[in-house]
């Protein structure tokens, strides 16, 4: 890095880095220098001109987006002829802007009202008739009206560059440009960046058309609940009903970015088949009932079933998609109240060899979260597909390489987008991942020749495969559910062996995965990764909570199931679980009848969701669930980055959060000492227990903080492995979904229901750029 | 003496004070006899809105939302829906599916004739709207728009004809 | 007999052993003399004030921090509703405060300052026609009340006619005026103003020599100059204890310096000098206004100054950035510089000042309002001491108070 250069901006001395952009410069000292075209980390335009700034010795007006800044350079942005260029600039760009601001939906946010109410002419002297072009639906959520395009092509580069996508481009010359798709729809992803990124309302939403305005609604900033990547979304409400979502103010884990469930899927929130009122099964068939009625009949029923067949006949099914709060209280419940350690929920990572496998090896620093990856050098991605699972996963490591030329190395089953961005490659036969993790960790016994045949990838290429990343140093490894158990272990090992610091990402399906291991709803695991086992985890769990807690190891799903079929499980409490659900395909019902049937045996079922899913249609007890816009708490993402739920809109009708619904369980069971706050008491209990949470305050993230788990898992008692690779074994990742599908939610969600067919749209993308 | 003058300029200023009512007496009445007559009001009284009609029938207001910004008391609600090929209200894409004045919460500033950029919102020379009950005071787009001109005359016409 | 009573000052209850006996009396706050919702505590000897304490708050509405949740624009129908007698000087004086912070002061156009000349004058007049009506009633004299009335009336439909509004005008806007006066209204006001004078003779035949107003008024409620001036006192009732002091003449602003009137003075200080004064300034505020319609002259109504002031209507259905700052204006507000500015004005109360901070939003960050009627109330105290109970209505009378404008 060379010298920092110092130059003067309006009679004000400032240091920068060689190499700084002088609009950059100027903005880390705040020195607004106006502009369309100049994004940030996007590659430079110069298109608007709206940046002139007058540099001394330059005989004219520089664009100050793509001036570097020198030494001794004097720079004014306020002088008259700045002032002049701006608003003849704004003059130019207004010639054939159409008068829409009454109709169009950009009106109070637009970036061009803004700019010319701030800089520009207050009178027209242009009387000619403007060029007007139709407006065009050009996909099913995106409308594109050319005559309001300035032409900054912002919304070009984020589709090129950040998304990799290229769906927009200029078509045309001189005054006649336009960005155009070259046909008549729009083949893309709908993430809909291009809707956020545009600064006047030429590209608008088809969900937003036409409703409202920016300063009718209100604004919540909370996590998008779609995935694991835990991006921000903005929440904007008008009468207690959600208008839209997006990162208006471009803060959080995911700056310029949202995918299309983060932006359009929150509409099954206001779905008119959300459950209103609890349900007890009365003859037959679910009726309406009120709170007290359904909790202390659970109670009741419970108290029963304890008595005459143990507690060890109860079980229970966390869920992902709670927050760390609920689940946290699920597993107390459980573990305290009804003390039995019969606890599950749907695992689709396995963190916990993780934690395990780092805490053995001492790398407690190893842990990787979403944002590093745009700043590590290598990358190697084993196994799922970032692009259409885990899309700022995918958007990350694309901004690696497009900003620092990161070297990205893959390993899959499938020819995925990112291969484009890879520098190297392995797609090998499914399943067979863990034997090539194996292999380059030197487990014993494990060959090239043995590996090749099972990967059914010639020798020599997983050798030059190898020699590469082996030369690479600091390597980010990224992993999806295809490394889990024993593998997780070599993966390990192999990383040790690497030059500099490997850290390590495992990518799972649902929000709040991580959380819900975390949280230990698992059957041999307490929260913070500690063996059931092991005393002091447990003395300690006992001090906390003022109570004794089961000590016998419990089921697992699988196993649950099973003890249900054999008639030794009599009662289920399902909270946002739908076992019935086929994960790879929700639509698939084939799986449903057998296990139905074996849910069917039991005395007591009860379930808590949003719909009425098709478990919850067999239960004694439904229980009407708040959404992730409906309650407070906090999400742990898949690299342990959390944050925290804000309520935007009241629950339908009297449907509560689990959260409340557990307390009030607790209490109908008689545990009258349950007497949690708020999700923040809970938070702060949690750190009590779980060491790896001891910097997430509830003060962290009321500030906005971002808050990041740290390693939990402790060196002195560590859990058998052997249970760890049990629980792997149940791992179920949905790895053949789409893009717009995401638990059974987006079953709800009209807009994503109505775009999943373009599904194809993307393995089309896959097939084309097949390298 | 004084006493004297005091009495007397007294009782100058008294008769000529009942002079001048008693000449009053002859004047024409200039009370109004309100309610059996209603005032006249000046032009630009500020009264209850009229959402107004263009010249082919169709709804002025394209739901901007400009009045409602501008409504200092924040009376004036609106929802903004598009107009479809089947059903269009407006010569714009879009209109106004709900245009609520609160007249419980109106003050009658003007503003929003103001600001409303197609001229749809005008204030009328209606001004009585006691109610029993407040929530009546919420006039909704049928209350406040006025009536299609053309489709009046087609119905005169038809009456006629019939 | 010990009997207990209660300290105003100290707020116990104490006896009165000892003491010569007084009784503690309300007037108000719903008594027809108090002007509105005043309430004044009496303590009496017999027929005599001891002390008079006003107690105000009763018409407490929190305008002034309303005013930091409005916009700047927003903020004007507020201020109708202090001084509610003259909504046109509250107008004016909130939109030259604002015009002050933007440093528009010297770009109004010269129409637009003749026509608010026009209003305000008119509303001088028609604040103390109630003025007179309402005090000469409280005296006794019912038929000023009806004559002023007829008068007044005209002018409020003068105001219907030049904005809709008769007692809330919400007229004037930053810049200049919401829109051309109507073409009708300039003779129909020479009209008035032509026959002004006589009407005037007809109240001053029914008061200035009248026996009784003069034994009601003469050498009550009086304030040397010395005292009103360290109490702020301001307007007619300062002038009636001879100081000369009118904003008008000492700071003119809105071009008052072209026209030429006198500002009436008397030396006695007592309710009828301050009868005197305000009478004197409605034949003075007729000849302004007499000037002003002489001398309208043409041209725009609003500066042109795109960043502060509303554009012409016509341009912003045809012209885009018209209509964007048309846009701005009306959903966003102006954005004034940083800092801060007092404005004061004469209002027919006296002293109007509006004092606005602008953090270089579109709210203001503080507005306070100097009102006339509150400052003048300080006064009653010094007025009605040692006077009889009567004389309390007398006294509120002169001070010409408006509770709007003292609970704000």
């Amino acid at each position: 890095m060379s010298e920092p250069v110092t130059l003067t901006i309006n009679e004000k001395q400032i240091t920068v880095p060689a190499g700084t952009l002088l609009i950059e410069a100027a903005r880390q000292n705040d020195i607004r220098i106006p502009s369309f075209c100049y994004v940030k980390d996007l590659t430079l335009q110069a298109a608007c001109r709206m940046c002139l700034v007058e540099v001394e010795k330059a005989p004219k007006l520089q664009v100050a987006c793509t001036t570097v800044c020198m030494n001794g350079m004097v720079v004014r942005t306020e002088s008259k002829p700045v002032i002049e260029a701006r608003r003849a600039v704004l003059e130019f760009i207004l010639t054939n802007h159409p008068l829409d601001c009454p109709v169009c939906d950009k009106g109070g946010e637009c970036e061009l009202q803004d700019m010319t109410f701030k800089y520009g002419p207050g009178t027209s002297r242009f009387i000619e008739e403007k060029e007007h072009q139709p407006e065009q639906q050009v996909s099913p959520i995106i409308f594109f009206d050319a005559p309001r395009c300035i032409l900054c092509y912002r919304c070009v580069r984020i589709c090129d560059e950040g998304m990799d996508v290229k769906a927009l481009e200029p078509i045309g010359r001189g005054v006649k440009t336009i960005i155009g798709t070259g046909h008549d729809t729009l083949d893309c992803e709908d993430c809909g960046n291009c809707i956020d990124i545009c600064p006047v309302g030429a590209i608008t939403s088809n969900q937003y058309r036409y409703k409202t305005r920016p300063w009718e609604l209100k604004y919540f900033g909370t996590v998008c609940t779609h995935c694991s990547n835990g991006c921000k979304t903005t929440l904007s409400v008008r009468n207690n009903e959600i208008i839209r979502a997006n990162n208006r103010d471009r803060t959080g884990i995911n700056e310029e970015f949202l995918c299309v469930k983060g932006r359009f899927g929150f509409d099954y929130v206001g779905s008119g088949d959300r459950l209103k009122t609890p349900l007890i099964r009365r003859g037959g068939t679910l009726q309406p009932a009120s709170w007290e009625e359904a909790l202390g009949y659970v109670a009741d029923r419970l108290g029963e079933i304890r008595e005459h067949t143990g507690p060890d006949s109860i079980g229970a099914l966390g869920s992902p998609r709670l927050t760390n709060e609920e689940n946290y209280l699920l597993q107390k419940f459980m573990r305290q109240i009804v003390g039995t350690n019969n606890l599950d929920h749907r695992r689709t990572a396995d963190y916990a060899s993780l934690e395990v496998a780092l805490a053995r090896n001492q790398k407690p620093e190893a842990l990787l979260n979403v944002d590093q990856i745009k700043t590590a050098p290598t990358l190697l991605v084993i196994g799922d597909d970032p692009t259409t699972q885990q899309p700022l996963v995918a958007f990350n490591i694309r901004f690696a390489v497009r900003r620092h030329e990161a070297r990205v190395f893959i390993i899959n089953s499938k020819p995925v987008k990112l291969l484009r961005q890879a520098v190297a490659s392995l797609i090998l036969k499914e399943g067979s991942e863990a034997a090539l993790v194996a292999y380059l960790a030197r487990r014993e016994g494990s060959t090239l020749d043995k590996v090749a045949a099972e990967t059914g990838l010639p020798g020599e290429l997983i050798e030059t495969f190898e020699k590469e990343l082996r030369a690479s140093s600091d390597v980010a490894i990224i992993f999806g559910a295809e490394v889990r158990g024993p593998a997780i272990h070599d993966l390990v090992d192999f990383g040790a062996s690497l030059a500099g610091i490997t850290r390590y990402l495992a990518l799972s399906d649902f929000p709040n995965s991580r959380g819900a291991l975390d949280m230990g709803v698992v059957p041999n695991l307490l929260p913070g990764y500690a063996p059931l086992g092991g005393e002091s985890a447990s003395a300690r769990l006992e001090e906390v909570w003022r109570g004794s807690i089961a000590r016998q190891h419990g089921l697992s799903e699988p196993e649950m199931m099973e003890a249900i079929s054999t008639g030794r499980m009599k009662a289920m409490l399902l909270f946002a679980a739908n076992p019935l659900e086929n994960p790879s395909n929700p639509l698939d019902r084939s799986s449903g009848p057998a296990l139905g049937a074996t849910l069917g045996k039991l005395d007591l079922l009860v379930v808590s969701d949003l719909f009425l899913t098709e478990t919850a249609r067999q239960a004694h007890v439904v229980l009407p669930a708040a959404s992730f816009a409906e309650k407070e708490g906090t999400m742990t993402n898949c690299g342990g980055q959390v944050q925290r739920l804000q309520r935007a809109v009241l629950p339908p009708g009297e449907a509560k959060s689990d959260l409340d619904m557990i307390v009030d369980l607790a209490r109908a069971c008689g545990a009258l000492n349950w007497m949690h706050g708020p999700w923040s008491s809970v938070l702060k209990e949690i750190a009590l227990v779980n060491p790896g949470y001891g910097e997430v305050t509830p003060r962290a993230l009321l500030q906005g903080g971002i808050p990041q788990t740290t390693l939990a898992a402790s060196r002195e008692a560590l859990p058998d492995i052997a249970d760890l690779n049990a629980l792997a074994e149940s791992i179920r990742s949905n790895r053949s979904r789409s893009l717009y599908a995401s638990g059974s939610l987006a079953l709800h969600s009209h807009t994503l229901v109505q775009l999943e067919p373009r599904a194809a749209v993307q393995q089309d993308f896959v097939e084309r750029y097949q390298m | 003496m004084n006493l004297l003058r005091e009495v007397v300029d007294a009782s100058v200023a008294l008769v000529k004070g009942y002079g001048m009512t008693l000449r009053h007496v002859f004047r024409p009445a200039i009370t109004e006899n309100y309610p059996d007559v209603l005032p006249k009001f000046e032009e630009r009284y500020r009264g209850i809105h009229e959402l107004q009609r263009d010249e082919n029938g169709l709804e002025k207001c394209v739901a901007c939302f400009l009045c409602s910004a501008a409504c200092p008391a924040n009376a004036i609600y609106i929802e903004a829906a598009e107009n479809t090929e089947k059903e269009r209200f407006s010569q714009a894409e879009r209109y106004a599916k709900v245009y609520n004045i609160d007249y419980g919460r109106c003050i009658f500033c003007g503003f929003c004739v103001e600001a409303c950029p197609t001229d749809a919102i005008t204030h009328g020379h209606k001004f009585e709207f006691a109610i029993y009950d407040t929530k009546d005071l919420i006039y909704t787009k049928d209350m406040l728009l006025v009536p299609d001109s053309r489709k009046e005359k087609g119905r005169k016409a038809s009456d006629q004809a019939a | 007999m010990e009997t207990m009573r209660f300290n105003l000052e100290s707020g116990q209850v104490e006896s009165t052993a000892g003491k010569a006996e007084t009784m503690i009396l309300s007037m108000g706050p719903q008594h027809p003399s108090t002007h509105g919702v005043l309430r004044v505590v009496l303590e009496l000897d017999g027929e005599t004030v001891i002390k008079a304490s006003p107690d105000i708050g009763y018409l407490h509405t929190g305008m002034e921090k309303l005013s930091e949740t409005k916009t700047y624009a927003q903020v004007l129908p507020i201020t109708d509703r202090t001084d509610y007698l003259a909504p046109m000087s509250n107008n004016l004086g909130y939109i030259m405060a604002v015009e002050k912070l933007c440093g528009l002061q010297n770009e109004i156009p010269l129409r637009a300052q003749y026509v608010r000349v026009i209003m305000v004058e008119l509303n001088r007049i028609a604040s103390h026609l109630v003025w007179l009506g309402t005090h000469a009633m409280d005296i006794g004299a019912m038929t000023v009340f009806l004559y002023c009335f007829r008068e007044r009336e005209q002018i409020l439909n003068f105001f219907e006619a030049a904005c809709g509004g008769r007692l809330t005008t919400s007229y004037f806007r930053v810049g200049g005026l919401p829109s051309e006066i109507p073409p009708d209204l300039v003779p129909r006001i020479q009209k008035f103003i032509k026959e002004f004078p006589g009407r005037v003779d007809e109240y001053e035949t029914l008061l200035t020599k009248n026996p009784i107003w003069l034994r009601r008024t003469q050498g009550v409620g009086t304030i040397s100059a010395q005292n009103a001036v360290a109490i702020g006192l301001s307007g007619p009732s300062l002038r009636a204890t001879g100081v000369d002091y009118d904003i008008r003449k000492k700071e003119p602003y809105c071009g008052y310096e072209k026209f030429e009137f006198r500002v009436p003075t008397r030396t006695e200080g007592d309710v009828y000098a301050r009868y005197l004064c305000r009478v004197e300034e409605l034949r003075q505020s007729q000849k302004i206004v007499q000037q002003a319609l002489d001398g309208l002259p043409g041209g725009p109504i609003r500066a042109d100054c795109p960043k502060y002031v509303l554009p012409d209507r016509n341009k912003m259905k045809t012209e885009m950035e018209t209509l964007i700052h048309h846009y701005k204006i009306i959903t966003e507000g102006i954005h004034p510089p940083v800092g801060e500015v007092y404005h004061a004005i004469e209002a027919p109360k006296g002293e109007l000042g509006y004092y606005l901070v602008s953090d270089g939003g579109p709210k203001p960050l503080r507005m306070h309002i100097r009102g006339p009627s509150f400052v003048n109330l300080q006064a009653l105290a010094t007025m009605c001491e040692g006077r009889l109970v009567a004389d309390v209505v007398a006294v509120i009378g002169s001070l010409d108070i408006v509770l709007g404008e003292i609970d704000r």
